[in-house]
Formats: C-alpha cells, sequence, structure tokens
C-alpha cells in the first residue's frame, strides 16, 4: 500500500462515517437478544430429555430382564436349560435331539438364552422326564388335585407356550399328553364325544370337574369335551 | 485490555447478549458504510444491513474462530450481497476471474456514467470521490470497500468473497488505480 493510497483511504474515511437509523439498531439489538435467551431453555430441556431417555430404557432392560425367562422362553427351552448350563456340549442336548428332531433351531436359541435363567422352577424336571418316559403312568388324581390352581395354571401356560411354538398340532397335543394325565383324561373325553358317547361324556366330564374343580380347561379342549 | 471480537462471539454463541452488543457497536458503521456503498439505494442497504446481521446472529452457534471476526462478517455480507445482485437479475459473471480489464465482475447498476474518471469531471469533492467508487465494477468496488471500510487485508478479502489471493489483490489494485485517476483529474 503506497503513500497515494493511504491518502486516499484517509479522504474516504475523512468525514464520520454514516450510521444506521435508531430504529434498525434497536431492531437488530432486540433480535439478538431473543435467540440468546430461548437458548437456554433448549440446552436445560435436552439434559432433562437425555436424562429421561436414560432412565427409560434402564427400566425397560430391566423390566425385560426379569420378564423375559418366563414370557419368552419355549416349553423346550425350559426343558434343556438345566442340561445345558452345567455343560453346554453336543452331549447334554443329545437326548432331546433324539427326541425332538424338527426342533433344532428352538433348540440353538434355548441353549443361548438358557444362562441368563435363574433357577428352574419345581415343576420343570418333571416336564423334561416326559419325553423321554413316553407312557408315564398317571399319577393318581388326588395327588395332582392336591396341587394348587397356580400350578394347573402354570401347566396349563406351558402348553399354550409349546403350541404358539409353531410345533404341529399333534406334536404339541403328544406332548402335552405326556405332561399332564389330566390332558389325557380330557382328551378321553374329547373322544368319547367324538364317538357320539355323549352320556358316557357327560359323565367323565362331571367326574373330572368335580376332582379338579380349579383346573382351567383350554377353551379348545373344552370345545371338544362339551355337549354340542 | 478489550476483549477481542472472536472472544465477543464465542461468548455470544454462549449465551452473553451484552457480548453481542460490544460487537454490534464496533462494527455497525463500517458495515454499514461497505452495504451503503454497494447499494442502490438507502433503503435497499438498510434492508442488507439488517438481513447480515440476522444471518451472524442466526450462524452464531457454527462461529469458529479460525479467522477474524471481521472476516467472518464481511464473508456474510458478500454472500448476501451476491443473492441480491442476483435477485436483482444482474448479471453475474465469476468472481474469482481475475480483472485484468476494465469490465465488470458484475453488471453495475447502471451509473449515470461507466467510467469513474467521468463521474469525477462532475464536482471535486469527496462526493467525487464516492461517485467514482459506485462507477467502479462491483468486484472491484466490493475490494476496495472491504479494505476501506472493513479493514481486511487482500488475503481476507480473497477469503470473504471466495476468491484467490492474486484475483483480490488485482481487484483491489484496479480499483485503487481508477479511483486515483478520478481524483488527479
Amino acid at each position: 500500500m503506497s503513500e497515494r493510497d493511504e491518502e486516499l483511504l484517509r479522504l474516504y474515511r475523512a468525514p464520520p462515517r454514516e450510521a444506521p437509523p435508531p430504529p434498525l439498531d434497536a431492531a437488530i439489538l432486540a433480535a439478538s437478544r431473543r435467540p440468546a435467551r430461548a437458548r437456554g431453555l433448549p440446552r436445560w430441556a435436552a439434559g432433562l430429555s437425555v436424562a429421561a431417555v436414560l432412565v427409560l430404557a434402564l427400566g425397560l432392560v430391566l423390566k425385560v430382564q426379569r420378564e423375559a425367562p418366563d414370557a419368552g422362553m419355549p416349553v423346550e427351552s425350559r426343558a434343556t436349560a438345566p442340561a445345558a448350563a452345567p455343560a453346554p456340549s453336543a452331549d447334554a442336548s443329545a437326548p432331546e435331539s433324539r427326541s425332538l428332531p424338527p426342533q433344532k433351531p428352538a433348540k440353538v436359541e434355548s441353549r443361548r438364552v438358557a444362562p441368563k435363567r435363574p433357577a428352574p422352577r419345581t415343576e420343570e424336571p418333571a416336564v423334561m422326564a416326559a419325553p423321554a418316559a413316553a407312557p408315564v403312568p398317571a399319577p393318581a388324581p388326588p395327588a395332582v388335585a392336591a396341587s394348587s390352581a397356580s400350578a394347573h395354571d402354570e401347566k396349563a401356560t406351558a402348553a399354550d407356550a409349546a403350541r404358539a411354538n409353531a410345533a404341529p398340532p399333534a406334536r404339541a397335543m403328544q406332548r402335552s399328553l405326556a405332561v399332564d394325565p389330566l390332558q389325557r383324561e380330557l382328551e378321553r373325553i374329547a373322544r368319547l364325544r367324538e364317538e357320539g358317547k355323549d352320556d358316557e361324556a357327560d359323565t367323565a366330564l362331571a367326574t373330572f370337574k368335580r376332582a379338579h374343580p380349579d383346573y382351567r380347561i383350554e377353551p379348545t379342549m373344552l370345545e371338544r369335551v362339551r355337549r354340542r | 485490555m478489550s476483549v477481542s471480537d472472536e472472544e465477543l462471539m464465542l461468548a455470544y454463541a454462549r449465551g452473553d447478549a451484552a457480548a453481542f452488543e460490544t460487537l454490534y457497536g464496533r462494527h455497525r458503521a463500517p458495515l454499514f458504510g461497505f452495504v451503503l456503498r454497494s447499494a442502490r439505494t438507502r433503503g435497499e442497504a438498510e434492508e442488507l444491513f439488517q438481513d447480515i446481521w440476522m444471518r451472524a446472529i442466526e450462524a452464531r452457534m457454527r462461529y469458529q474462530p479460525t479467522a477474524r471476526f471481521t472476516t467472518w462478517l464481511y464473508t456474510i455480507a458478500h454472500n448476501r450481497l451476491v443473492d441480491h445482485w442476483r435477485a436483482k437479475g444482474l448479471s453475474l459473471v465469476s468472481l474469482d476471474a481475475h480483472d485484468d480489464d476494465d469490465g465488470p465482475a458484475i453488471d453495475p447498476p447502471a451509473p449515470p456514467s461507466a467510467e469513474p474518471h467521468e463521474v469525477v469531471l462532475a464536482a471535486r469533492s469527496r462526493d467525487r470521490l464516492v461517485a467514482a467508487i459506485g462507477a467502479l465494477p462491483l468486484a472491484q468496488r466490493e475490494a476496495f470497500l472491504l479494505h476501506a471500510e472493513g479493514g481486511l487485508s487482500v488475503a481476507e478479502i480473497a477469503q470473504a468473497t471466495g476468491s484467490n489471493v492474486e484475483a483480490a489483490k488485482s481487484r483491489l489494485r484496479y480499483a485503487m488505480n481508477k479511483l486515483h485517476e478520478a481524483i488527479d483529474e
């Protein structure tokens, strides 16, 4: 920048600079304050939102962890869990593999889930033993009747879960018959009904209801055993 | 020791409204002069001036002090002016092109006389200089105003206008020469 250039700039800058009108200044300054004030809220709200999301997510995870073993696991999974947990080898699952060959994908899943499960419930060993001992002698009805209503409900739930697990209906029925002698009795009554022996079926059903007043008959089975 | 423009802008981005007021007080007059000499009318200049500051306010969170605040502010001003000229339908020639010829980078808004020295002949005062500035090709005028009003160096002019240093230097040199010629006559 030469001396001549400096002179030219001095000439240009000599008079007082023109300024924007005061209303324009006021408008710009007012606008500058608005977003500056508004900024505080989103930052505060963002922090609160993050905290709320974390709390909800944590609660959801805990809830899922508490409920997952009961709600999400099919009957077969429960059955294999105790065997797979101590020694997740091919030998450990071999018996079930033989008894339920088409269920392999479900088994893989059950092995994956099994280690996370809490201790197996008391009725599970009985359920587990059932497939291996196909012609299980039915326990005496009074003994079954002595068990609590909730136990019956849990068995019914297990049977439901087995059906929902996309097993073929015949296989599911066979499994439920094996695990629950009461189901076998109901199946017998249903067969009587199908054969037209309604009187005999009525008598058997009445006897069954007297012996097991708390037993919850599944809707599909109920449809089959009652008089049409 | 006064707080730098960059620190003030960062403080404003953090929510300090007073920092913006200080910043605005420092730059309002030079920026207004720059816009006033770049626009056709005072009304237009006021509208552009407000838009530029609004853009700066909106962009405060993205501000990074990698360059002087002045360069950042005048970059916004340049972009707003380019938008303005385009909206006016003025034919735009690449601002990166070297202005080695006397042709305008952007068609000027039809001054009464195309050449600065012809304008200066009408009177002999600072008004003549201002008139000569108005008759400069837009890119040259912008380079001169960025230097004279904003105090930007050649490199900063290049940065603010999105051109290269050689082009900015050439534009400023041509502008100065033309204004000297206009005054000397």
